[in-house]
């Protein structure tokens, strides 16, 4: 693949009771988001460890930016910037002081004032950090990932426990980056998220890639369908009435039903129709496309928040 | 070492308000309390309060007995504290409700008979034995379990014996003169409780910087992930160290000047600590505390076990380590933990080079002994250590 920032080779890391990355390999484009897609315990943090030089791989090669390496060197570290899953700092520093701290450990830096302004934390620069909400936290890590204006950027799970709004605000940083042709390494669990801002997704579960595209290309995989859903209360002899019109397999939780199906149109009418029926109210009906939530429950039989 | 980081440490820690207290005030504190406790123990201003009845009336005997009692009331120079404290009742209840309530630790009392008894005597004595109910009788009260009471009665009971001896004179008994020399054993003449506690207190500092806090935050950052984001960087892992070592040492120096000055300003301490014995048994107290709150940080998957761990070694070998009281002698259930223990040979080192008092050990021990402890924990936190892990 031309452009290829990191390329990595069948990596390994296996536990006493539990495989937790077992023989991957994928390539990133230069200028591209990448996701690490899955729930979980899929592997996904300790990839991204392995590959930013917290843990050693029990096999398996890296290439970063050309050079291929078993463990990750302080060079390859000096182009990459790293948001880890759980952001702590030293304690009782203020926002300014742990920037000018990440700062002086790279030989090539930002100003830290354009980096406090580019995550949004002005107001905020004398603050200790642990005063800050965790949307503004995350904002300190994040910028802490830019100081040293890297090739490679590493978010490992940047919006896990924000609140809509703050995970919104991480989404704009993210979107700014690839504007500015910044390779992003990500992980997340949230599907939406990884649709909103990937170019490649690679879908990963029991430290394994089972899928690897863009969002579309997984979608386009599913083929074209649609999805009703509705809330209702229905007994194991409705769902297999249900099972037995032109649809794939009807997904019952509790009483919210999913029903995909690639004849949205007449599904939809019979649906009406034997509601009626049978004297049954649809609460809460809607329709919808496909999405990679969709896509990791065709593969693996199970939803992502399971 | 990267000055960004020593400097970001220095200032968290002096943002910390824990750090402040335990570090820089608590010594003081701690200092204070032993030696305002121990040096009135020491006998220099040491003082009881007496309370003499004398109901004999005159006589030669109660003329004995209160010229011995105008003595020992008498301050032995000006501006201090006389041995005794005397005030004369002669209401006996009174006297006693004084002892009981602590105003008072002992109560001396002469009888009615004591003069008839003591002239008595003196015409007996020349006739050969005196019988026992003959002998005149001196009560002393004293509450037996307070210290300062027991004390004093043993004093008086010496002065007692004292007066037995002029009275015998006064008989013109002759009596072998024995001539009573005292000598300082294992203690200098130079002893003085400020310089003996500030080398305790001194160790219990560093200690409380090494393996208190040191320990302690070492646990913590590494249990919030701090360590595992700067193993994202270039930075080297010795550097990080190398930070956090240098900046605990600039707490124990700060923690070191800081009592310095009050133990000088306030207790008069001397400058024994800067002998170049003295110095080094400081430095290798703050490397063995350095490597001690290594260990803890090391081992310990969260601050709440490392603050528990850290107590259960610091508490027993602080105690157990001579740095507040001689260990020496303890009882053999305990004291192999005294002769296991690197504190109490720092301690011990300490003093002697300060020229306090000696140690009951062999020289080489007092370096070699903590010298072993530093080695054992560094090859056991180096081996352990992991960037990541805890919470």
């Amino acid at each position: 693949m031309p452009n290829t920032i990191l390329k990595v080779d069948n990596l390994k890391k296996h536990y006493p009771t539990v495989k937790a990355v077992d023989g991957i390999s994928f390539e990133i484009s230069k200028g591209t988001v990448f996701t690490l897609l899955g729930p979980n315990g899929a592997g996904k943090t300790t990839t991204l460890e392995i590959i930013e030089g917290i843990k050693n791989s029990d096999d398996g090669e890296i290439e970063f930016f050309g050079e291929k390496m078993k463990h990750v060197t302080r060079d390859a570290k000096e182009r990459m910037g790293v948001s880890l899953q759980s952001t702590n700092f030293i304690p009782h520093l203020k926002v300014r002081e742990v920037f000018e701290l990440f700062a002086s450990l790279f030989k090539k830096n930002l100003p830290v004032d354009e980096v406090i302004g580019f995550v949004s934390l002005e107001e905020k620069k004398n603050d200790l950090v642990e005063k800050l909400s965790g949307g503004q936290k995350q904002r300190v890590a994040i910028g802490c990932a830019l100081i040293n204006d890297p090739d490679m950027i590493f978010l490992d799970e940047p919006t896990t426990g924000l609140d809509p709004q703050a995970r919104r605000n991480i989404w704009d940083i993210v979107n700014h980056l690839k504007k500015e042709g910044k390779t992003i390494f990500l992980t997340t669990h949230y599907m939406e998220e990884a649709q909103e801002l990937s170019d490649v997704v690679c879908i990963m579960d029991h430290g394994k890639i089972i899928a690897m595209g863009t969002p579309a290309e997984h979608i386009k995989r599913l083929g074209e369908r649609n999805y009703i859903e509705f809330k209702a209360k229905l007994i194991p002899e409705e769902i297999r009435e249900l099972n037995s019109w032109d649809v794939e397999e009807v997904e019952v939780e509790d009483d919210n039903v999913i029903i995909p199906t690639k004849e949205l149109h007449s599904i939809l009418e019979k649906l009406l129709s034997w509601a009626n029926e049978k004297g049954m109210s649809l609460n809460d009906i809607s329709i919808r496309q496909p999405n990679l939530e969709d896509v990791f429950l065709s593969l693996t039989g199970r939803r992502l928040r399971d | 070492m990267n000055r960004a980081l020593f400097k970001s440490l220095l200032i968290s820690g002096v943002r910390e308000k824990e750090t402040i207290f335990w570090i820089f005030i608590f010594p003081l504190i701690l200092f204070t309390i032993m030696v305002l406790i121990f040096s009135n123990m020491s006998g220099e201003d040491l003082s009881f309060d007496m309370i003499l009845i004398d109901n004999s009336g005159t006589g030669l005997g109660s003329q004995i007995i209160n010229q011995v009692v105008d003595a020992i009331g008498t301050p032995s120079e000006e501006g201090k504290d006389p041995l005794f404290k005397i005030t004369r009742l002669s209401d006996k209840e009174e006297a006693y409700t004084l002892l009981k309530e602590q105003k008072a630790d002992i109560v001396l009392e002469l009888p009615e008979d004591f003069n008839q008894k003591f002239g008595q005597v003196l015409l007996l004595s020349r006739l050969g034995e005196v019988p026992e109910d003959r002998k005149p009788e001196v009560i002393i009260q004293k509450v037996e379990l307070r210290d300062t009471s027991s004390m004093a009665s043993d004093i008086m009971t010496q002065v007692m014996a004292q007066v037995n001896l002029e009275a015998a004179k006064q008989m013109n008994i002759q009596i072998p003169e024995v001539e009573i020399s005292s000598e300082v054993v294992g203690q200098t003449e130079d002893f003085n409780y400020a310089d003996y506690f500030f080398a305790g207190v001194l160790i219990m500092a560093f200690f409380s910087t090494g393996l208190m806090n040191m320990g302690i935050n070492l646990a913590y950052i590494r249990s919030k992930g701090v360590f595992k984001r700067f193993a994202c960087t270039p930075m080297k892992t010795s550097q990080i160290m190398s930070a956090t070592i240098f900046s605990n040492m600039i707490f124990m120096g700060i923690a070191f000047v800081l009592l310095l000055i009050y133990a000088k300003l306030f207790y008069g301490v001397t400058w024994a600590v800067f002998q170049p014995e003295s110095i080094l048994f400081a430095v290798m107290t703050a490397v063995l505390a350095l490597t001690f709150g290594f260990f803890v940080g090391t081992v310990s998957k969260t601050p709440n076990s490392a603050s528990g761990l850290a107590n259960l070694l610091f508490f027993p070998m602080q105690f157990l380590g001579g740095l507040y009281f001689p260990v020496f002698d303890l009882p053999p259930a305990i004291s192999w933990f005294v002769y296991i223990n690197p504190l109490t040979y720092l301690a011990a080192g300490m003093r002697k080079s300060m020229g306090l008092m000696d140690a009951p050990v062999p020289h080489y021990t007092l370096y070699l002994v903590p010298l072993l402890w530093t080695i054992t924990m560094l090859l056991i936190s180096l081996k352990v250590f992991k960037w990541d892990g805890g919470e």
